[in-house]
């Protein structure tokens, strides 16, 4: 239990894939104008990215090297493809609000960098938790950016702009990054006071 | 058979395999999906109609002339914008253009708010907004707009006789 939190929470916290790896920006910054179209892309781009690492790791004894990328690739586009659809289908209001962000899905890296680095290494459940990890830190990231910018959109409207989603996002890494050397500073003076208590 | 033969054939197997599956999941989900799918793309239609005629005409689907009664001609088109496939409908009465909305579409966010009612193309309707070439910055999607309102003028033509009457 203990592991698999941990296994979690590396996943979506100290390997997170927008504030700590910079990837998958580009849906970050595009559709975060509303925590509603966030919370749609997050859910779309978790969706595909637990599927496809389960699959991933299933078939992956089964697949040659070098065939692998063409077969992850193809993996998340039936993925992406099918979760179109079934948003346009039973989601239809939200899906006319970031309908192309969703077939983009299949080109955001931090999915296919997921895979060719853990799921296609690891046994099913670990491959699993680690892709629910990176969609909650991914999802996070996108909440958090959507928020923000749907509530400053009415004062200072240029945040519901691109430019305006580049400095809220650059703010926002920077105080992660600031939070995140904070923690270590924290981790290691603790590390500091048990050594010279001779612990 | 030499060993990379034997790899390569392999890895053929491996991946036409797994695009059998993959195409047959698509075929599956595309199956439980299109009915729906069809009734969000009638009834968006149906919506904008509405609003800019204030009538509640019944649409058919699968045609382009979607409504034609009351001098009311509405014409719901299909056009390739800049992410794929949008619906245009532009509506006439008595021959005269009345608007043109577009319900669906996968336009870049924010490329698409010229869409909106309020915007670019609520303008259309009126009688200065004819000679658009294109709108800065949203090239593609605003040219897809101004086919399908060419196109629509030009079937307007031809079914206005019988549908005004």
């Amino acid at each position: 239990m203990v592991r698999t939190l941990k296994l979690v929470k590396a996943a979506a916290v100290e390997r997170n894939a927008a504030w700590a790896q910079g990837l998958g920006l580009c849906p970050l910054f595009a559709v975060t104008t509303s925590i509603e179209n966030a919370a749609a892309l997050a859910l779309a781009s978790s969706v595909v990215l637990v599927g496809a690492a389960a699959a991933v790791a299933a078939l992956r004894s089964l697949v040659p090297a070098d065939v692998r990328l063409p077969c992850f690739v193809l993996i998340i586009a039936t993925l992406t493809a099918s979760v179109t659809m079934l948003a346009e289908a039973f989601a239809f209001d939200v899906y006319t609000q970031v309908a192309l962000f969703l077939q983009l899905v299949v080109t955001n890296c931090m999915i296919l960098g997921r895979i060719e680095q853990f799921a296609s290494r690891n046994p099913v459940p670990r491959a699993t938790l680690d892709a629910l990890g990176t969609a909650l830190g991914f999802a996070f990231a996108l909440l958090i950016l959507g928020a923000v910018r749907e509530a400053l959109a009415d004062a200072v409207p240029l945040a519901a702009l691109a430019p305006g989603g580049f400095i809220v996002a650059g703010l926002l890494l920077a105080l992660a990054r600031a939070a995140t050397a904070w923690a270590g500073r924290v981790e290691r003076g603790a590390w500091a006071g048990r050594a010279e208590r001779g612990a | 058979m030499p060993a990379a033969l034997t790899a390569a054939l392999r890895g053929a197997l491996v991946l036409g395999g797994l695009m059998a599956v993959a195409g047959l999941g698509l075929a599956l989900v595309n199956a439980g999906t299109a009915a729906r799918i069809e009734e969000n793309r009638r009834a968006a239609r149906q919506a904008v109609l509405r609003e800019l005629t204030g009538l509640n005409v019944e649409m058919a689907t699968h045609q382009d002339i979607v409504a034609c009664e009351q001098g009311l001609v509405a014409l719901a088109m299909v056009e390739r914008g800049y992410g794929g496939g949008m619906d245009v409908v532009v509506a006439f009465r008595n021959g005269r253009l009345v608007g043109v909305r577009v319900p669906r579409h996968t336009e870049t966010p924010g490329f698409a708010d010229i869409l909106a009612p309020a915007d670019w193309i609520g303008g259309l309707g009126a009688p200065d907004g004819a000679n658009i070439d294109a709108v800065t910055g949203a090239t593609i999607t605003s040219r897809a707009v101004l086919r399908a309102r060419a196109a629509a003028l030009n079937r307007h033509q031809e079914a206005a006789p019988w549908c005004e009457r």
